[in-house]
């Protein structure tokens, strides 16, 4: 009896890996030149677009938020890199051009910034996550289409004397024949795993989702924890905003609208608990590799666009319904097996 | 402290007073509501009405509506307790916004309808739209010519929400499916955005390496495909579109996209704006109430005489 539970349990807890295999599976049968390795590639290109915001939004959801402005940081941080490579920042007379690695390190921190003014609205001002951030999705995507009036910031190609040339790589370039956004994607997910797993912090982050009174109780920092946790979010859509301008080579202020639905939806697909506390962000990641695998997957075959819609929400409710299956049987298993060990305890007794 | 922000509020009230009687002495306002003013061809629409508006003397009123027919209402709710003297307007959906129009023009405001047409007539005083099928029908038999009429082809639709977008598409066939030797091997919708359209080229030129030419239903997916194509390193596909904003013009003039279809969306603000004060003036209204405008067809030997919509 004990053992069909701990099966059930097992493929449940590797739901959203078997729910990869299948989707792969199944392309793989239906779409000719799915599985290539060149085909993988690319489709795991366009995952570190929505894993990357996944990893932040997971952490934020592991305290019981939620961070609604990563698509709007995503648009607004392309807009400012498209500034800084194509008109340069205006002193006076001078104009200041910034090398291609100087323009991704100060988008990145603009969107630490953000993440920073999302966390001390939330903290300081005790503005519940959902409406701070819902606020600053507006502020930012606002704030993108005024960069320059609604239009875009074409041929971000740069120019040989400013030496910014060069920004096509962090999008479109390789390394050890690997796009460099998927890269980006692992080492950010291992830093993800590693705090999570690893350090006083991630033990933080879960005890606050858990029960934030009772972690304040027990005198963990709520404050700088949730600080840590928006301001991350912040820099992982910064860098998302950074690879698609690479990508596309323009700035375009609209880039990352809705990205926070597929975020939540990797999350959430991925076993993450909106409640909070409960979630890991290898999961999440997986759950990115489910969602565009899927979609792309169904543009390879031809599927409509409208008929993708209404298929990744059906997947998304499945993966919660599922997920709470898991949370009901979680709790019986443990149930069970304090009896077998209060039972097994009285046997050897007698 | 608190009397300084005092002093303040009464000086913002003030200029607030001071703009509106300002207001007051101008010729009124036209209120222009466009769908959205990130897409440079409602920002060119808006741009276009709103300057000629002005050189005429009245004060403007620019919205964008989101597509949101529910929001269209309500600007329209605000123009109409406003008392504008006019509305121009690409409207959000060719049923839903007649009741919107209706209530305008009972109320006395006239409403030139751009872009868009509304499926009732005699409402609106003018609606001034362009020829989708005339400009996808001269982008498609360019893309033939250049196809050698033959070969695997891909169709990347706008928004297919969008009835300008079906009819794009519907004159792309109408010219395509003549030619047995041309086939399409793939259709996706784009959303009429960039990024979607660089993701789906990536999964199609997975699915179908032999590909030969890619048309396109707006010029951002078309712009898309084509950072798509670069990335794979293929500069032997075609690449067509619709449109004609200065990106596109950028890309035909780098050779990427081999041809488009101007759509004259300064032109048609003009004419709105023109045909309201027409009406204003003199209340003559215009013989014609739906009249369309041609799409320019641009390739590398004019695309340097188009700028924000407007060909010179």
């Amino acid at each position: 009896m004990n053992n069909k539970y701990q099966i059930y349990m097992l493929l449940l807890k590797a739901r959203t890996f078997i729910a990869l295999l299948a989707v792969v599976l199944f392309f793989g049968f239906m779409v000719s030149n799915f599985i290539t390795v060149s085909n993988l590639l690319i489709m795991t290109q366009h995952v570190a677009i929505t894993g990357l915001i996944a990893i932040g939004m997971t952490l934020v959801i592991l305290t019981a938020g939620i961070d609604l402005s990563v698509g709007s940081v995503v648009g607004l941080g392309g807009m400012i890199a498209g500034l800084l490579l194509t008109q340069g920042v205006t002193f006076g007379d001078h104009m200041l051009f910034f090398s291609v690695i100087e323009v991704i390190i100060i988008v990145m921190i603009f969107g630490g910034l953000v993440g920073l003014v999302n966390g001390v609205i939330i903290t300081k001002c005790g503005v519940a996550p959902f409406i701070c951030t819902l606020g600053m999705l507006y502020i930012g995507r606002g704030a993108a289409l005024l960069v320059n009036n609604g239009s875009t910031f074409p041929n971000l190609v740069g120019l040989e004397e400013l030496g910014n040339t060069g920004f096509a790589e962090l999008g479109s370039g390789t390394v050890l024949g690997i796009y460099i956004p998927i890269w980006i994607m692992v080492v950010m997910t291992l830093i993800a795993i590693y705090i999570t797993n690893k350090t006083p912090l991630g033990r933080y982050i879960y005890a606050i989702g858990s029960n934030e009174n009772g972690a304040r109780l027990a005198g963990v920092p709520i404050i700088k924890t949730k600080l840590f946790v928006y301001i991350f979010s912040g820099v992982c859509s910064a860098i998302v905003g950074l690879i698609l301008a690479s990508q596309l080579l323009t700035s375009h202020p609209m880039t990352g609208n809705m990205f926070e639905m597929d975020a939540i939806g990797a999350a959430a697909l991925g076993g993450t608990s909106l409640a909070g506390g409960r979630g890991k962000v290898l999961g999440s990641i997986i759950g990115a590799f489910v969602i565009v695998f899927l979609a792309d997957g169904m543009v390879m075959m031809g599927v409509s666009n409208f008929w993708q819609m209404v298929i990744k929400g059906m997947v998304i409710i499945a993966a919660v319904i599922i997920d709470q299956f898991q949370e009901r049987l979680q709790r019986k298993v443990v149930l069970m097996s304090r009896t077998a060990e209060v039972t097994g305890g009285k046997e050897s007794a007698a | 402290m608190k009397k300084l922000t005092v002093l303040a509020l009464a000086a913002a009230t003030a200029s607030c007073f001071a703009f509106n009687a300002q207001a007051a002495s101008s010729k009124g306002t036209i209120a222009i509501f466009v769908n959205a003013l990130d897409n440079p061809y409602y920002a060119a629409e808006a741009a276009g009405a709103k300057r000629q508006a002005e050189a005429m003397g009245y004060d403007t009123l620019v919205l964008a509506h989101d597509e949101d027919v529910k929001k269209q209402n309500e600007l329209f709710d605000n123009a109409i307790g406003q008392k504008v003297k006019g509305i121009i307007v690409d409207c959000a959906d060719s049923t839903a916004s007649v009741a919107a129009v209706q209530k305008a023009v009972d109320a006395g405001i006239p409403v030139a309808l751009i872009n868009r047409e509304i499926v009732k007539d005699g409402i609106a005083l003018v609606q001034l739209t362009h020829n989708n099928f005339q400009a996808g029908s001269d982008v498609a038999n360019r893309f033939v010519e250049l196809m050698g009429e033959k070969g695997d082809y891909v169709e990347l639709t706008c928004s297919l929400a969008d009835n300008n977008c079906v009819t794009r598409s519907k004159a792309f066939h109408q010219v395509l499916d003549q030619y047995p030797d041309m086939k399409m091997i793939a259709r996706q919708d784009c959303k009429g955005a960039l990024l979607p359209g660089k993701q789906a080229m990536d999964s199609i030129l997975q699915a179908n390496p032999n590909i030969k030419g890619v048309i396109c239903g707006n010029g951002p997916v078309a712009l898309g495909a084509i950072a798509s194509l670069k990335n794979a390193g293929r500069n032997d596909v075609v690449v067509v579109g619709i449109d004609g904003s200065n990106d596109e013009m950028a890309s035909i003039k780098a050779g990427e996209l081999k041809a488009t279809a101007m759509l004259q969306a300064q032109e048609l603000a003009v004419q709105g704006v023109k045909a309201v004060d027409e009406y204003l003036n003199n209340g003559k209204k215009p013989e014609k109430e739906r009249v369309m405008h041609k799409g320019i067809f641009i390739d590398k030997t004019n695309a340097d005489r188009v700028k924000d919509f407007l060909y010179q």
